[in-house]
């Protein structure tokens, strides 16, 4: 039946807003069909005479297309394929593009004979509560037997699981008018703010300006409505200070913003209506809207009626069924009947006839109707039932049969393939309750409207309840003048137009109790009058309780067309109106954002930046392996051909150090330039030790307590002249430390007169170690400066002219060789180190990564992050010496509480294998020999191991209890996490040249 | 006598060409890689001496608050309380040492030269291509010349400042990052530009 309808368009030949010059083919399950430019996936669907679309979430009902727009709760589906598949996509706003490929969701094996319908028969059992009642016992099952179960028969599409292959994007926009909604209400407002010169930013979902406009057949100044969008916008356009934004949802409001104005969130569809997107362009874009004023032009959405069979496909919302007539000359049905309670809902009756649509019978439940509408109905020669109802509406996957109940309880069936409902109309509160806006109940309307909305916004039009056209055109212009005057701008008198006058006299109909069938409430969960009623007799009487048992609103619609019937039949049951019931709030986002469009541009490595050094470009070359440090790259190590083994590479640089020099990048170091006539004090201050007795050109090791008493990071600082002081700090607490020192300088001691800021940038920083390090840099340097151990000695520190630059030279050293810093502009970054490799080639230099710094520092007992962890002290580390004793500093107090004094804390020990082979991991705990491995024996752990090249063993750093004293003891290490105990001798840290005979050399 | 072997390297030296050349760029990325820049920290209440002394020596009214300022070759631009980015299109590392020199006690000066990486902006574009990556408002009249601000590009922290508009009448902006940041902040700025074409002419620095 359907075969032989495939591919012959239910299409009329009036006008309408697609393009019939250019038809589109797609495939939808696998067949081929075609529409033209301008549809969406449903009118074409539709105008292809395709009227089951799905299969409903719970009970696997066939459903069709029931809307005709961002509120669509049935007509979901699965678009494109590969890495590109986007599932529980809304027909009803998928725009048509040649080669769509879009797949029906949630059946097996077709959509036509779907096993999973088999719910339906269950559904005395899928009550609301089901899987609270249900999945609970036995508990074990949850995870293994319930969960898994659940996740397969439940959601709807599926996702590609494969990386998104397109760009998205964020971007930033500024406007005194943000307007909400491309209707007539928005297009006014737009208008209004635009002609008196205000930024305005005019924002629609759809592709077509318009909203109702191109789904009514409206007049406004003797045009039609399209018509009078095509000038609007034509105007529109040409202000450069407005901006329309068509195929954009607004779809969250959010605070933030100077004076008063509010950040809105935005996704803008670039290029979800093209088969792939073009290049360099992003296939959605993420705004971010900052608006001083906001009218809220979002329209309303039609309600269904609850009654049984109301969820068959055929069964659709009367504004919608006239919509596709009007807007895509698609038409619904051969049979159609409406069923009705307002007079909104004869507009669809009115416009189906002009369009030579037979109206099998129009059902309205009021018993009287205006006489204009009376005599029409009598000229149709159509069957008008009034005072009556839809009990049912049947047939098998598609509608063909309704029946009805007159007023006076007798009932007629028809037949029909097509039923347009309407029950009237929400305004769409949305966007006015995200910053906490309460609605209000309007009995005029029978739905709720916006209430006070928070400062800077407003509504206008079907949004804040108002219906007619001329009133909607008027509120727009008046509240886009409004919005230009208070951002300072003065207006003309806004605009007006003539439209004719239409009924909307409106009666409330929620839903049909005596019908028998099952009906719907909520069409994406399935949701039905029933499990309302259910929740009713389970005692729940909140509206947000009825939400949470019954999941009614919470799919991905939220509930557009399903909470207030909902809370209306609740309301009936408890005996209570529904403005006392209540209303839920909706949140952000309004319809689906894909989290891709959030990341933008920040994903994979761009999810956070990266830092790279000025010598990154010459470590690449020599082909470095690199490590995350923080933000930084930095290199492991430097692998040479034939090196297989990264212990191997280490090892061989590690030796290099000891044995003749090795070159180091250490331009990551945190560097603060600090000067100031009370510099030395605030050195003193904020370091343990005493600085402001270090000489000029003199270096110093430093460390530096938090207030609590604990270790916050060490490093040296020169004295680079009587008010300035160069600080180093770690790499990992450049960030910190710099914040530390500016509440210092700015909350405790505003008095003192001292100025720092970071230089870490600015100086590229090589570290020249091993016994070699002075005839290499005696070779690169010249006459520059003189090297000798008397002229420049451990720790002293030298700025001077080398080349085109001014050069700084530092003796320190972190791996216990003879050592300098070398510090350069960094632009000269790149130059230096080939400087340095060339002057070091026959001094056999070897550049040498993290990785060998590691293995060197632990070789000497050097602490670092791994030690100053946060949870040490000064004398845990074995630097107790250093706390002055003499001045006050921060972490002074706090660091002689009780607990950080106690003998008994775990303190820095040095460990070593008994059998010289075994490997220690870092974590390890220490226990006792034969101690079972509980948190009651955990003596301490190990915080840092390397193989050490020059003991031929693992070696380690640990935090033992008491640990100092206890120097040649044997213990346990336990890791559970990479498994093996080994047994480990307690020595001192310093393993290698503990008399530090090397650094003087 | 030039020393040839040891040469200056731009921040932006190993970056990507961008994605699309066009011979109508909506984007003119240049970089200003050479040009001469200090921090300037005010002692304690040295405000007044130190807009006198910086009048005397660049004739430049010193910038309360954020704000630039420049005459010739030297400009001034207020980073945040009692600091200033200063510039120098000639004298490079130099500037720094002379500024030293010259404020002497009245505030504290430091080398920033190599620290910060500088692109300037123009084109048709750029205010399009700015947007996806800064989130302030730079329409002409909420931005003038003249205007500056410390924000964030693409998770990046920047200093961005407009310049006067070039003759045509279209917009130009200088904007400054942490040298380590330069080559990730230039993707992020490629791909922006990518729709409207992007240029990078040579830097000054490699002309001279």
């Amino acid at each position: 039946m359907n075969d032989a309808r495939r591919n012959v368009p239910n299409r009329l030949s009036t006008p309408a807003l697609i393009d019939r010059s250019s038809p589109l083919e797609f495939t939808f399950d696998g067949r081929c069909y075609s529409g033209f430019r301008g549809d969406t996936l449903a009118s074409a669907l539709l105008g292809a005479g395709v009227r089951l679309v799905g299969r409903s979430f719970k009970y696997h009902r066939p459903r069709g297309v029931l809307t005709a727009g961002s509120e669509e709760p049935n007509a979901l589906v699965e678009l494109r394929s590969g890495a590109r598949r986007e599932p529980n996509t809304r027909a009803t706003v998928a725009e048509l593009f040649e080669g769509l490929e879009a797949r029906s969701q949630n059946r097996w094996p077709s959509l036509g004979f779907d096993l999973g319908a088999v719910n339906s028969l269950l559904s005395p059992i899928f009550v609301a509560g089901f899987y609270y009642k249900t999945f609970m016992w036995p508990a074990a099952f949850w995870e293994k037997v319930y969960e898994p179960l659940i996740r397969r028969a439940a959601g709807l599409g599926k996702a590609s699981f494969e990386a998104d292959p397109d760009r998205y994007e964020k971007a930033h926009a500024f406007c005194d008018l943000l307007i909400i909604g491309g209707g007539p209400a928005g297009l006014s407002a737009a208008l209004a703010a635009g002609r008196a010169g205000a930024r305005v930013i005019l924002c629609d979902e759809d592709f077509v300006l318009g909203g109702r406009l191109n789904q009514e057949r409206y007049e406004i100044e003797g045009k039609s409505g399209a018509a009078w969008v095509h000038e609007i916008e034509a105007e529109l356009a040409s202000f450069p200070e407005v901006r329309l934004m068509r195929r954009t949802t607004v779809f969250g409001a959010y605070d933030g913003g100077l004076s008063g104005a509010r950040t809105f969130g935005a996704l803008e569809r670039v290029a979800d209506h093209l088969p792939v997107p073009p290049p360099h362009q992003p296939r959605q874009r993420f705004w971010k809207i900052i608006a001083r004023r906001t009218v809220i032009a979002a329209g309303a959405i039609e309600r269904p009626i609850v009654f049984g069979g109301n969820d068959r496909p055929g069964v659709m919302m009367a504004s919608a069924v006239r919509g596709y007539v009007n807007r895509f000359a698609v038409v619904p049905g051969r049979r159609v009947a409406l069923f009705t309670a307002n007079d909104d809902g004869w507009k669809t009756a009115i416009d189906l006839t002009a369009a030579g649509i037979q109206l099998e019978a129009v059902v309205d439940a009021r018993n009287e109707i205006s006489p204009g509408l009376l005599e029409r109905s009598q000229c149709w020669k159509t069957r008008l039932f009034l005072g009556a109802k839809v009990l049912d509406a049947g047939g098998g996957l598609t509608l063909e049969r309704i029946v009805v109940q007159d007023g006076q309880g007798c009932t007629t069936r028809l037949s029909v393939d097509t039923l347009a409902m309407s029950g009237g109309w929400n305004p769409n509160l949305a966007l006015s309750t995200h910053l906490g806006g309460r609605p209000r109940w309007s009995a005029d309307i029978s739905a709720f409207v916006p209430g006070d909305l928070p400062a800077g916004m407003s509504a206008a039009g079907a949004a804040c309840g108002t219906f007619a056209l001329a009133d909607v055109l008027r509120q727009g212009a008046a509240a886009g003048a409004d919005a230009a005057v208070s951002t300072g701008f003065s207006p003309a008198n806004p605009p007006s137009w003539r439209t004719p006058d239409e009924p909307t006299q409106v009666s409330a109909l929620w839903q049909v109790g005596e019908s028998t069938s099952k009906a719907f409430v909520d069409f994406q969960h399935d949701v039905t009058d029933a499990d309302v009623a259910l929740a009713v007799r389970e005692g729940y009487r909140s509206v947000e309780h009825l939400k949470r048992y019954t999941t009614l609103g919470m799919a991905t619609d939220q509930g557009k067309t399903s909470n207030l019937n909902g809370h209306a039949i609740m309301a009936a049951l408890t005996e209570r109106a529904i403005p006392d019931v209540g209303t839920t709030t909706s949140r952000p986002p309004y319809t689906p954002v894909a989290i891709a469009a959030l990341a933008s541009q920040h994903r994979g490595k761009h999810l956070r930046p990266t830092r790279l050094t000025a010598g990154h470009a010459w470590a690449k070359e020599q082909g470095a392996t690199f490590v995350e440090a923080g933000l930084w790259l930095r290199a492991q190590w430097f692998a040479k051909p034939g090196e297989t083994d990264w212990l191997t590479t280490v090892s061989r640089e590690v030796r290099a150090v000891r044995s003749a020099v090795g070159v180091c990048d250490v331009s990551t170091l945190g560097k603060i330039d600090i000067q100031g006539a009370d510099s030395a004090v605030f050195l003193d201050r904020v370091y343990c030790n005493v600085f402001s007795t270090l000489p000029e050109a003199r270096v110093r090791y430093g460390l530096m307590l938090r207030e609590d008493g604990l270790v916050l990071d060490d490093g040296t600082t020169a004295r680079l002249g009587p008010e300035h002081y160069l600080m180093s700090t770690t790499t990992a607490n450049a960030a910190k430390v710099m914040q530390h020192l500016e509440h210092a300088r700015q909350v405790l001691w505003p008095q003192l007169d001292v100025q720092i800021v970071s230089v870490t940038e600015q100086w590229a920083q090589y570290s020249i170690a091993g016994p070699s390090s002075r005839e290499l840099l005696e070779r690169l340097f010249g006459s520059a400066i003189d090297l000798s151990n008397a002229a420049f000695p451990y720790l002293a520190c030298a700025e001077f002219p080398w080349r085109v630059i001014r050069a700084r030279l530092f003796r320190i050293s972190f791996s216990g060789e003879l050592a300098y810093e070398l510090a350069v502009p960094a632009r000269y970054g790149d130059a230096t180190i080939r400087a340095i490799m060339s002057a070091g080639t026959e001094f056999g230099v070897t550049p040498y990564g993290l990785e060998a710094l590691g293995v060197l520092r632990i070789e000497k007992g050097h602490v670092a992050g791994n030690e100053l962890n946060g949870t040490t002290t000064a004398a845990d580390l074995g630097l107790g010496r250093m706390m002055s004793k003499k001045k006050d500093y921060i972490g002074r107090i706090l660091s002689a509480r009780p607990g950080l004094t106690d003998p008994n804390r775990p303190t820095l020990i040095g460990i070593k294998p008994l059998d010289a082979s075994a490997r220690l991991h870092a974590g390890a705990h220490f226990v006792a020999k034969g101690a079972p491995a509980t948190l009651e024996n955990d003596q301490g752990y190990i915080t840092s191991v390397a193989h050490s090249a020059m003991l031929g063993c693992w070696i380690g750093l640990g935090l033992l209890n008491r640990g100092a004293e206890r120097h040649g003891e044997r213990l346990r290490t336990h890791s559970p996490l990479t498994g093996g105990d080994t047994t480990i001798e307690v020595v001192s840290p310093h393993f290698f040249d503990p008399q530090g005979v090397r650094l003087h050399g | 006598m030039a020393d040839t072997a040891f040469v200056a390297r731009s921040p932006f030296k190993s970056v990507a060409a961008p994605a699309r050349i066009s011979v109508s760029p909506g984007v003119i990325a240049q970089d200003r890689d050479g040009l001469g820049l200090a921090t300037i920290i005010l002692r304690r209440g040295q405000l007044e001496a130190l807009a006198r002394r910086i009048g005397e020596l660049y004739d430049i009214e010193l910038p309360r608050g954020r704000g630039r300022a420049s005459a010739r070759e030297v400009a001034l631009l207020g980073l945040g309380p009692d600091s200033w980015l200063a510039s120098n299109e000639i004298d490079g590392n130099d500037f720094a040492v002379s500024l030293r020199a010259a404020l002497g006690p009245i505030a504290s000066v430091s080398d920033q030269s190599d620290g910060y990486a500088v692109l300037r902006l123009s084109g048709s574009r750029v205010r399009e291509t700015l947007a996806k990556l800064i989130p302030i408002d730079l329409h002409p009249r909420a931005f003038r010349a003249g205007d500056a601000a410390s924000t964030v590009a693409s998770h990046i922290g920047v200093t961005l400042w407009r310049l006067d508009d070039v003759p045509d009448g279209s917009s130009v902006f200088e904007i400054a990052m942490f040298r380590s940041l330069a080559v990730d902040f230039w993707h992020a700025l490629a791909e922006s530009a990518a729709e409207f074409g992007m240029v990078n002419p040579p830097a000054l620095s490699e002309i001279r």
